[in-house]
């Protein structure tokens, strides 16, 4: 007994002796540097169980929207050791061996009409799932709901929203001559399931998103004059709201959705004017005899960017929203035109003219510098993914008009149309609810 | 008087010195009358007295004006004179100032006149100078609107143009098209009619002809049938094994491949639970050794104490601190080494690190390999994906550079920090 107490007393003794010793020696290791780098991560094939097949498979179509990022290295499905498909499946060492970061399991599931889409998210060094969940869809939504598990991984491992269940905006040219057909089209953020909005056989423009992603402002000819439409997506009902003598151009919606900015040359020459849309007033910012035209609005509101040619060359500038004092804002290049802010407000994208090439430059707002995005020589049109990380602009490839999506960040370019339409003009809608 | 003075003091003296004189003889008694009457015609009695003043001033008075008339009359004309040159003065001073006044009152004029011509100048330069830019905004703003109509009315007339000339193209090639269609049509039907005739010779004896071969044709069309039915089904056979085969050695091949991987890893993952196991005991031991040595330190400390009455030394935790300068040098080394080897996996995810650092405390087998279940994250970034980016690099690092022999106890556990 007396001899078990004076244990006990000399072990807490020893105890309180030990442990900070043991903290002392802990070594501490600090990294810094390293590289930027795309992060590995293993998308399996998703299982299929129901009858019959999926017309889509998620697996590959949450890969390519991960890829498309330049944040993800999706792994190639040939390089997989196996391919799980269920949580009992799945042995975390495997991918370890295979220097997988994260791992994505799914399964879709055929319930008559319907299907039922469910995923899981693993980290594969610390042996945990990040995410998981199921969703429904039908035949014809099994695209978006792969997309939204897209989504749901992106912001789950970086904590910013993903864009792959948003859409683009676009203007598709076929035929000539007589069977020349124009139509705004819109489609998946990847160029998937388009759908045609307005069709004419006269030129259409500038499409430009309201903030809610339910309406769309552009330009027609149809009555051989342009005139400035804003249309509802659902409903397709739309309304003329600008069909001044002269050019009728450029619009672009305010962040409160509440007014529409725009080129009209009914006085003169071009020059910015901004429509309430409510009570229709119209009012004047710019005033100068060379051209002023492609407004767009700061996030915040309080000011536009536009192009205007009052410096000898087309450039960027700036004006307040309710008018006022006109700053330039680009001075690198001999050519820049078609501005638009970043919906987080750092940077401004726009076409510029280098070596007599057209590329999509990055104007970083705050520091005043400037890179490159695309490599030409064609490249125009650009537009910000409404989480700013990806840029999409219009590109020539094999003597065609296509699309194609840039990561701000880095990582590779990658053409979004395919078919045999000349594609022009896109615009990335804003965060779909 | 005063006047008079002014005007001619001359005059008053004169008077006042005849007075004076008069007055004079009056008192020495000088008799003008007597003189006078000493040579004159007419003798008069003087009644001469003193009088007072009164009288003299009367008298003064009297003489006065007996012998004024010619002073006052000098004096007069003296002050006439005077008036009229001070008059002819005054009006030359006056016509003086008048034309001084007339003068300024004219150059004043020519001045404001001047002036006023300077202004009306600089208002029709400046009006002159507002129509020129007018006339040039004008100008500029037609020249402008003349661009655009001209540019959207050539866009318009090259369409027109482009339209028409597709239109006159297409009508041509149709018109084209019809004429060379009449021709081939024409042609066609005399050449149908040449050959129907012959068609029906012909038809004839081909059908005889046909008859007789279809019969030899039947028979060896059979014969080929059957043989290539047979080579058929024998190639079918051989390619269905030769599949069957290669699919087999696939499966197997991929099976082996799988398999060597899976005891790859469980060989691995044997290895580090053995090492961890192995360390597991060795620290296990060398805890109870530690309790052990401690407990005898304390006993003799505490005998010690009984005996000495004095308080124990301080004592170094067990195998931490007192490291000698070689040693900690080595520690030094080792650490930049372990550094570096993580540092060369770590890949963070682009644009999106900038400001962000997790903290990881691990252990490590004597070999080098992180002990599984050890990894501790103490402070995340808040970010997974760099948090398992950090993770990664510290596996992909594996096994780490540690040292051998008694500097290995530095390095058991470490607390790793990552910032971009």
């Amino acid at each position: 007994m007396t001899r078990s107490i004076s244990s006990l007393l000399i072990l807490c003794a020893f105890l309180a002796v030990l442990l900070p010793g043991t903290a002392l020696a802990r070594l501490n290791i600090e990294i810094t540097g390293g590289v930027e780098a795309a992060q590995p991560i293993a998308v399996v094939p998703f299982g299929f169980a129901g009858g019959g097949s999926a017309s889509v498979d998620p697996g590959a179509v949450i890969a390519a929207d991960l890829a498309r990022t330049g944040r993800f290295a999706p792994m190639p499905t040939r390089d997989m050791l196996d391919q799980p498909t269920s949580h009992e499946e799945v042995d975390l060492r495997d991918w370890r061996l295979l220097d997988m970061n994260n791992l994505v399991i799914g399964q879709v599931v055929r319930e008559g009409a319907r299907y039922r889409i469910s995923f899981i998210l693993y980290d594969v060094f610390r042996g945990e799932r990040l995410a998981g969940a199921t969703l429904t869809a039908t035949a014809a939504g099994l695209r978006n709901a792969a997309h939204r598990i897209a989504d749901q991984i992106h912001e789950t491992l970086t904590g910013i929203p993903g864009v792959a269940a948003t859409r683009i905006a676009y203007i598709s040219a076929t035929g000539r001559g007589e069977n020349a057909r124009v139509t705004l089209q819109v489609a998946d953020a990847d160029g998937y399931n388009p759908q045609v909005i307005v069709s004419s056989t006269e030129p259409i423009m500038s499409p430009a998103w309201s903030p809610d992603g339910r309406r769309i402002a552009y330009v027609s000819f149809e009555s051989r004059r342009p005139a400035i439409y804003v249309q509802e997506l659902a409903s397709g009902r739309r309304e003329r709201v600008a069909s001044y003598p002269g050019i009728n151009s450029s619009p672009a919606f305010s962040p409160d959705g509440r007014r529409l900015a725009m080129t009209l040359s009914k006085d003169g020459n071009p020059e910015i004017y901004v429509l309430d849309l409510d009570s229709r007033a119209l009012t004047r910012l710019t005033d100068h005899f060379a051209i002023d035209t492609e407004p767009a609005w700061s996030p915040d509101g309080s000011h536009l960017v536009f192009t205007s040619g009052r410096g000898g060359n087309p450039q960027i500038y700036r004006v307040p929203a309710s008018g006022g004092a006109v700053s330039r804002v680009s001075f690198e290049g001999d050519y820049n035109a078609s501005p638009v802010y970043a919906p987080d407000g750092r940077s401004i994208a726009m076409a510029r003219r280098i070596n007599g090439a057209f590329r999509i430059a990055l104007l970083d707002v705050e520091r005043g510098f400037s890179r490159l995005l695309s490599r030409g020589p064609l490249d125009e049109s650009p537009s910000f993914a409404p989480n700013s990380s990806m840029v999409i602009y219009a590109t020539t490839h094999g003597g065609r008009a296509v699309l194609a999506a840039a990561a701000v960040d880095g990582g590779a370019n990658q053409r979004l149309t395919q078919g045999t339409d000349q594609v022009r003009e896109p615009a990335w809608s804003p965060m779909v609810q | 008087m005063l006047q008079i003075l002014r005007r001619d003091p001359g005059a008053l003296y004169w008077s006042l010195g005849l007075h004076l004189l008069f007055a004079l003889l009056l008192f020495v008694g000088v008799r003008f009358t007597q003189d006078a009457s000493n040579g004159g015609d007419r003798p008069r009695v003087v009644q001469a007295s003193v009088l007072g003043d009164p009288a003299l001033s009367a008298r003064v008075q009297e003489v006065r004006e007996r012998l004024d008339p010619e002073a006052r009359a000098e004096a007069e004309r003296r002050a006439a004179e005077e008036a009229a040159r001070l008059e002819a003065e005054r009006r030359a001073a006056a016509e003086a100032a008048r034309r001084e006044a007339e003068r300024q009152a004219a150059a004043a004029r020519a001045e404001a006149e001047r002036r006023a011509a300077e202004e009306a100048a600089r208002r029709e330069a400046e009006r002159r100078a507002a129509e020129e830019a007018a006339r040039r905004e004008a100008e500029r703003q037609a020249a402008a609107a003349r661009a655009e109509a001209e540019r959207q009315a050539a866009a318009a007339r090259a369409e027109a143009e482009r339209r028409a000339a597709e239109e006159a193209a297409r009508r041509e090639a149709e018109r084209r098209a019809a004429a060379e269609a009449a021709r081939r049509e024409a042609e066609r039907q005399a050449a149908a009619a040449r050959a129907e005739a012959e068609r029906r010779a012909a038809e004839e004896a081909a059908r005889r002809e046909a008859e007789r071969r279809a019969a030899a044709e039947a028979a060896r069309r059979e014969a080929e049938r059957q043989a290539a039915a047979a080579r058929a089904e024998a190639e079918r056979r051989a390619a269905e094994e030769a599949a069957r085969r290669e699919a087999e050695r696939r499966a197997a091949e991929e099976a082996a491949r799988r398999e060597a991987e899976r005891q790859a890893a469980a060989a691995r993952q044997e290895r580090i639970e053995r090492e961890a196991e192995q360390m597991a005991e060795l620290e296990r031991q060398r805890f109870e050794d530690e309790i052990a040595r401690e407990a005898e330190r304390l006993e003799a400390e505490a005998a010690e104490t009984e005996t000495a009455r004095r308080s124990p030394p301080v004592v170094a935790g067990g195998g931490g601190g007192g490291l000698s300068s070689a040693e900690q040098r080595q520690v030094d080394y080792y650490k930049g080494v372990i550094g570096d080897r993580v540092r060369q996996h770590f890949a963070y995810p682009p644009g999106m690190s900038e400001g962000l650092s997790v903290e990881f405390e691990v252990r490590v087998t004597s070999a080098g390999y992180i002990v599984p279940g050890s990894v501790a994250m103490q402070r995340s970034s808040g970010t997974p994906a760099f948090d398992q980016a950090a993770l990664a690099a510290l596996w992909r690092a594996e096994p780490l550079p540690v040292p051998s022999g008694a500097l290995f106890d530095q390095f058991r556990e470490f607390t790793f920090t990552f910032r971009p």
